[in-house]
């Protein structure tokens, strides 16, 4: 059935539809001015000549397209929305309340019609109202039920429509052929009666009347109703009545005009009847449907609140209350496990302090801790005959709080009387907990997601900031030439170097490792340096130095926590080499006489008080030649691990520098590093590792620096 | 990597021998220091440890002695270490640990060191 298409813009329509309108109110007032003067004025019966009954009926034919034009612009757009419910139920008062109207003013207007005319100007306008009311009306109404059925279309649906349509014309055309062959009628009747098959038969699709709440279905229960009832009185009127006046008026409006109203009115006599059936239906599960489309609509609200809260106790509080406006309890609260008591979140009605009181009752403790699923108790006291502690609750609701599969807490909703809830609150606030549950589960998800975030940036800032406490460049020292580089286990680390020149013009070489990792490493590593730079401005050489920085941080540094330090001294006037250790890793010097792991006495600095420190502490002293080397490492070099966990061991560095030749200070460093990655592949690595090397060189007496060429 | 374990027996003498086996490090430190405390808590002062099936000791490991050798001799007693490998033995002896803790060959030295008011 696609008909001509109509302009999309709507202007264009709506001046479509003033131009039909204006040229329908001129056809109307000409037809009355005309049937005036021909009827009233020149005493005329319409049917007398035959151009004048012509003229008149080519008059009502053209306003009655203009009715139906105007009726399938209006439908039509409207036919692209869905039909809610509440546009039936508007639709269906306004045709009935019409209806019933017109009925009302066809029955006390005067019928002065006599003899195929209006005897005066009244009944001309009168009989001219009353036919185009009922026009207007029962076209309105096909044109509702069409757009109706069109939008909830089944397959027959446009095939249905096309028959009731041939129906409704070939039923008049039988009308007006039974004025000259009587036989015609039966057929026509028989023709009706199938229309109304059909018009039940295409009624479908009423599932929306199963999710439509009680009250709008008992609502739409009476319009049908009253559609029902106004459009089989308009039906039978038209059908049967010949001198009532709407009968008069339409056949007088047009010769056997009273058919297709009638038509129409008797197929919506059918709809609206087939719809009351179905509206009486659908109403035993209403309660069901009510019930569950309120916990969806509650359950969607909580939701929202869920997403507004901005931390886990704001989230509980107003999922507290909401549980307890729904299930219309009296007070509520929400309770997590966090230690001996219960934390209490979004108290209603009680104090925190009154909650924790309720705890204090063994029975009611165990209830809750022991709570394995939601539990409904009608009456505390016929549960607890024995309990003495309250008065106010009477009936209660407990849901356990599950999040990440743990149990969290309770949720819990009480009554001032016995027998406060149903078994339905129950299974909404098991609902209502699920829910929950898994909001608490995201939000402490993002809570850590943030918190890993913002501690990331925190370790990149702490890292940079360890970077900038060790040197980038060493002094540039006549006869030595020194290389290093330091590599944290984790972001940053507690392996700490540096390069001074004591106050007798000697260059000094710190390396050190606190204890532990991460962080707290790292905190100790930055204090170390404050102490080593300070103490090294009255220090009178490695040995004197390490006392003095053990002295300073023996008495603030944590217990279990203690730093092994190495202190070597180059003086450059003589090429003696000075060291001093402090628990630490033994360094490696190579001479012409050989190569030695030296490993003078000395206990790590945090461990033991100054007098015992300072006994126990030796220095040793070498001189140095062009080509001697010497190398100090932290821990984690000599106990670097491959795969199979065999750390690399002394001997093997000791056995590299041996038989090193290098042409810097810095392919010292690189090829110790290059011996740990040959042993431990790919393998983590667990310690902070540092290496700096020191080649001896001759006599230069230049001063400046030089690059460190380190990779830091 | 071995497991660490420890347990805790009493001499007659009034000695508490904490055993200590496996690894100590970070992880396991804990276990060891729950172990000292309790035997504090229980008024014993005169602790050996017993180091003979220890394959390794990290700085945080070495940290726990720390912790309790000032209290314990506050008290009035001590905390000894006793047969340790060679290995063990190395990384106390690099620190300087032998300036303050004593240690000795075997268990029952130890033992009887404290009888003998060393």
């Amino acid at each position: 059935m696609t008909m001509f298409r109509l302009p999309t813009d709507s202007t264009s329509r709506r001046s479509i539809s003033t131009t039909l309108f204006l040229l329908g109110l001129v056809l109307t007032l000409s037809r009355m001015l005309f049937v005036f003067f021909w009827c009233v004025i020149g005493e005329n019966s319409v049917s007398s000549v035959l151009w004048a009954e012509i003229l008149l009926a080519l008059v009502s034919d053209v306003i009655l397209g203009i009715i139906v034009a105007l009726t399938f612009i209006y439908f039509q757009d409207r036919i692209s929305k869905d039909v809610a419910y509440e546009t039936i139920a508007s639709s269906i008062s306004v045709y009935a309340v019409s209806a019933l109207a017109l009925l009302l003013l066809a029955a006390i207007l005067p019928s002065d019609i006599s003899g195929g005319a209006p005897s005066n100007l009244f009944a001309v306008v009168s009989t001219q109202l009353i036919a185009l009311g009922t026009f207007v009306i029962s076209i309105a109404l096909a044109g509702f039920f069409t757009s109706l059925l069109i939008i909830r279309r089944h397959k027959f649906t446009k095939v249905y429509l096309t028959i009731q349509a041939l129906v409704v014309l070939v039923v008049w055309l039988f009308y007006v052929l039974d004025q000259v062959e009587s036989g015609f009628k039966y057929a026509a009747i028989l023709l009706t009666i199938v229309g109304a098959i059909v018009t039940f038969m295409n009624v479908r699709r009423l599932g929306w009347l199963t999710t439509t709440p009680l009250d709008k279905k008992i609502r739409l229960l009476w319009l049908c109703a009253c559609g029902a009832f106004a459009s089989i009185v308009l039906a039978s009127m038209l059908a049967f009545s010949h001198d009532s006046f709407i009968t008069i008026s339409t056949l007088f409006f047009i010769r056997s005009g009273a058919v297709l109203p009638a038509l129409i009115n008797l197929f919506g006599f059918v709809f609206f009847l087939r719809l009351f059936f179905a509206v009486v239906a659908a109403l035993p599960n209403s309660n069901i449907v009510d019930r569950r489309s309120s916990e969806v609509e509650s359950l969607a609200a909580l939701n929202r609140l869920i997403v507004q809260s901005a931390d886990v106790d704001q989230l509980l509080a107003s999922a507290t209350l909401f549980s307890q406006k729904v299930c219309r309890a009296h007070g509520a609260w929400c309770e997590l496990f966090e230690g001996s008591a219960p934390r209490v979140i979004g108290a209603q009605l009680v104090h925190a302090d009154y909650v924790r009181h309720l705890h204090t009752n063994r029975q009611i403790d165990r209830l809750f801790t022991t709570l394995d699923g939601p539990l409904l108790i009608p009456s505390l006291r016929d549960r607890f005959p024995d309990l003495a502690v309250t008065s106010t609750i009477q009936s209660l609701i407990l849901v356990p709080l599950v999040a990440n599969h743990r149990r969290e807490g309770t949720l819990v909703m009480f009554s001032t009387i016995e027998y406060g809830f149903e078994t339905d609150d129950l299974r909404l606030l098991t609902a209502f907990a699920d829910t929950i549950g898994v909001a608490l589960d995201q939000k402490r998800l993002t809570d850590t997601a943030t918190e890993k975030e913002r501690l990331e940036k925190e370790f990149e800032v702490a890292r940079k900031l360890q970077a900038s406490l060790l040197p980038r460049s060493s002094p540039k020292i006549s006869g030595m030439e020194l290389g290093a580089t330091t590599i944290p286990a984790t972001q940053v680390g507690g392996d700490y170097f540096d390069f001074l020149e004591f106050p007798n013009g000697r260059f000094g070489i710190i390396i050190a490792d606190v204890s532990g990792k991460g962080i707290p490493a790292a905190m100790y590593m930055a204090t170390l340096k404050g102490t080593v730079l300070a103490e090294a401005r009255s220090a009178e050489g490695p040995r004197d130095l390490l006392c003095s920085v053990n002295a300073t941080l023996k008495g603030s540094m944590e217990k279990h926590t203690f730093i092994t330090m190495m202190c070597a001294e180059f003086n450059p006037e003589t090429s003696e080499l000075r060291i001093a250790r402090a628990g630490h890793t033994p360094a490696i010097i190579r001479r012409e006489s050989g190569t030695s792991i030296c490993r003078p006495n000395g206990i790590a600095i945090g461990i033991a008080a100054p007098a015992i420190f300072d006994s126990h502490i030796e220095e040793v002293s070498f001189v140095v030649r062009e080509g001697d080397i010497c190398l100090l490492t932290t821990d984690g070099v000599n106990e670097r691990r491959n795969a199979s966990l065999e750390e690399i061991g002394f001997e093997t560095v000791a056995n590299l520098i041996d038989v090193l030749r290098p042409a810097s200070a810095y392919q010292i460093v690189e090829a110790t590093m290059a011996l740990l990655g040959e042993h431990a592949g790919a393998t983590e690595q667990h310690d902070d590792i540092t290496v700096i090397g020191m080649l001896f060189t001759a006599n230069e007496k230049t001063n400046g620096t030089n690059s460190l060429g380190a990779v830091l | 990597m071995t497991e660490f374990k420890t347990s805790t027996s009493k001499s007659p003498d009034g000695v508490c021998v904490i055993s200590i086996g496996g690894y100590l490090d970070a992880h396991t430190a804990s276990d060891l220091e729950r172990n000292m405390q309790q035997a504090i808590d229980e008024n014993c002062t005169k602790i050996v440890v017993d180091f003979a099936t220890l394959e390794y000791i990290s700085s945080a490991g070495l940290g726990v002695f720390m912790v309790f050798i000032e209290p314990v001799r506050l008290a009035g007693g001590d905390i000894k270490l006793a047969a340790m490998t060679e290995k063990v033995f190395s990384v106390f002896d690099l620190l300087g640990f032998p300036a303050l803790f004593t240690i000795y060959k075997s268990v029952p030295q130890a033992i009887e060191s404290f009888s003998l008011g060393g």
